[in-house]
């Protein structure tokens, strides 16, 4: 078995960034560090890598884990298909969290769920930002207009006139169903 | 030849699917534009001077995330999201999936939000209309059965027994969740209109609910038993069915199915009169008759 290699990353946006270490294996997940490694030799692996975003430390640290918890799913996103019903090829992949992805997404404030999706975009780790999208996604699913204003702290910027004509034109949708359910 | 012979000879060779003369009832012909106004951006024209807000938290993050988070959201969720001020507006028209199904098959936006179909997000529902082909066989299909966002052909959407929808009752009954728990499962409200070749009315709203997903839950094996099935004269096959087109060169351009002229009259299944085509599927398939 090849010896576990630990690789040196450091933030440089800010002076001061601290060294994280983490396990190669787990910072393949980043396409950009990927990149950066054909630049080391594997004989100098000691060096720090820097790497450059407008992210805390602690995001980072949070975005570290992920990759070390996920260290073993497959790198490259596979087109596998998923078989649907009577066997037929599924175009989409569904997204699923599993356990420990629930657990460590609800653990997170607002704050620090865009920092990792800003991380993990920069850091070009498509399988946690695509995660983080979702996880976002899902927090307004099935939300009315009200609510996801709520949510995402948005201030309407309509004139009451357009509010009103908004609302009418939701209203048709509603009437006609309920009309259709007296029926 | 020039775009222009390749398109005349091509109408020669096949027609679109309202000069069959057979109206299938679907929900194409319920009344989508008057149940469902779309605003066609008349919204973001008015009183443009007015201050503009940002959407809150997310005006934190770069716009390929937010575009990324807007395609993970379902069609009733998306729309809702866009009223909530005009940057969301003009963030929700700005992604090219959106704008493109708008431009090319607004009734298909208008189904899904006057039938509040939201267990897929715009991004598979873009994804399924750049495909061509049935999600059950080989062939084109020129439809979508909306409560899980599948293309599908005419025999298959009305002889396949995994689009036949089950009612929430019958759901209920096999899976013996309840009705809030059974909301998780892939389902649509019906509209009230007219369904099947033969136009039954159906007057009320029903929910309906996938039929695979509901039998992945029946522990018991009932659902297994052979239901009573009218296939194409059974309404509720045909309420979740809406016909489609197939985008391509990035969603710019749409094609509609083309039924062949050679087989107008064939009834076998092999070269039905009902079977539709792509452009380039209807070439392939007349160089066939010319060899047979």
């Amino acid at each position: 078995m090849a010896p576990i290699q630990i690789l040196k990353l450091q933030n440089t946006f800010k002076p001061g960034g601290k060294v994280f270490e983490v396990e190669r294996a787990a910072a393949e997940h980043s396409g950009l560090v990927q990149m950066l490694l054909q630049d080391f030799d594997d004989s100098d692996l000691e060096a720090i890598i820097p790497i450059s975003v407008d992210v805390s430390d602690k995001g980072l640290a949070k975005v570290f884990e992920w990759m070390t918890h996920s260290k073993d799913l497959p790198k490259t996103t596979d087109d596998g298909s998923v078989r649907g019903p009577d066997d037929s090829a599924v175009n989409w992949k569904p997204l699923t969290f599993s356990d420990w992805d629930k657990k460590f997404f609800d653990a997170l404030d607002s704050e620090a769920l865009y920092e990792i999706l800003i991380a993990a975009n920069y850091l070009d780790i498509k399988p946690l930002y695509e995660l983080g999208c979702q996880f976002v996604a899902n927090m307004i699913r099935g939300k009315t207009t009200e609510q996801i204003r709520e949510i995402l702290n948005i201030t309407s910027d309509f004139n009451p006139e357009e509010e009103l004509r908004i609302r009418e034109q939701k209203a048709l949708v509603k009437d006609e169903s309920e009309t259709a359910e007296k029926n | 030849m020039d775009a222009e012979q390749i398109d005349a000879s091509q109408q020669a060779l096949g027609y679109e699917r309202f000069e069959l003369g057979i109206c299938d009832h679907t929900l194409d012909d319920a009344h989508l534009e008057t149940r469902c106004p779309l605003d066609n951006g008349r919204h973001t024209m008015l009183s443009q001077h007015s201050t503009r807000q940002p959407v809150g938290r997310l005006d934190l993050l770069p716009l390929e995330l937010v575009s990324e988070i807007l395609l993970a959201l379902d069609i009733p969720t998306l729309t809702s999201f866009r009223r909530v001020n005009r940057r969301a507006m003009e963030l929700v028209d700005s992604l090219h999936q959106y704008r493109s199904i708008l431009k090319h098959c607004p009734n298909i936006l208008r189904a899904i939000v006057s039938t509040n179909a939201s267990s897929y997000t715009c991004r598979v529902l873009y994804d399924t209309l750049c495909n061509t082909k049935c999600s059950s066989c080989d062939r084109f299909g020129g439809y979508l059965y909306l409560i899980t966002c599948r293309r599908v052909c005419y025999f298959c959407f009305s002889r396949n027994l995994i689009y036949f929808p089950l009612s929430a009752w019958q759901a209920a009954k096999l899976t013996g969740l309840s009705r809030r728990d059974l909301k998780r499962l892939p389902h649509l409200v019906s509209l009230p209109g007219r369904y099947t070749a033969s136009a039954k009315l159906s007057k009320g709203r029903t929910m309906l609910f996938d039929r695979w997903a509901v039998l992945l839950l029946d522990r018991a094996g009932d659902g297994q038993r052979q239901p009573v099935d009218y296939t194409t004269r059974e309404p509720r096959r045909f309420m979740p069915i809406i016909s489609a087109p197939y985008l391509s060169h990035a969603g710019q351009r749409a094609g509609w199915g083309l039924h062949c002229r050679r087989c107008e009259r064939n009834t076998d299944l092999e070269n039905h009169f009902r079977h539709q085509f792509t452009r380039d599927g209807l070439v392939a398939h007349n160089q066939q008759h010319r060899e047979t």
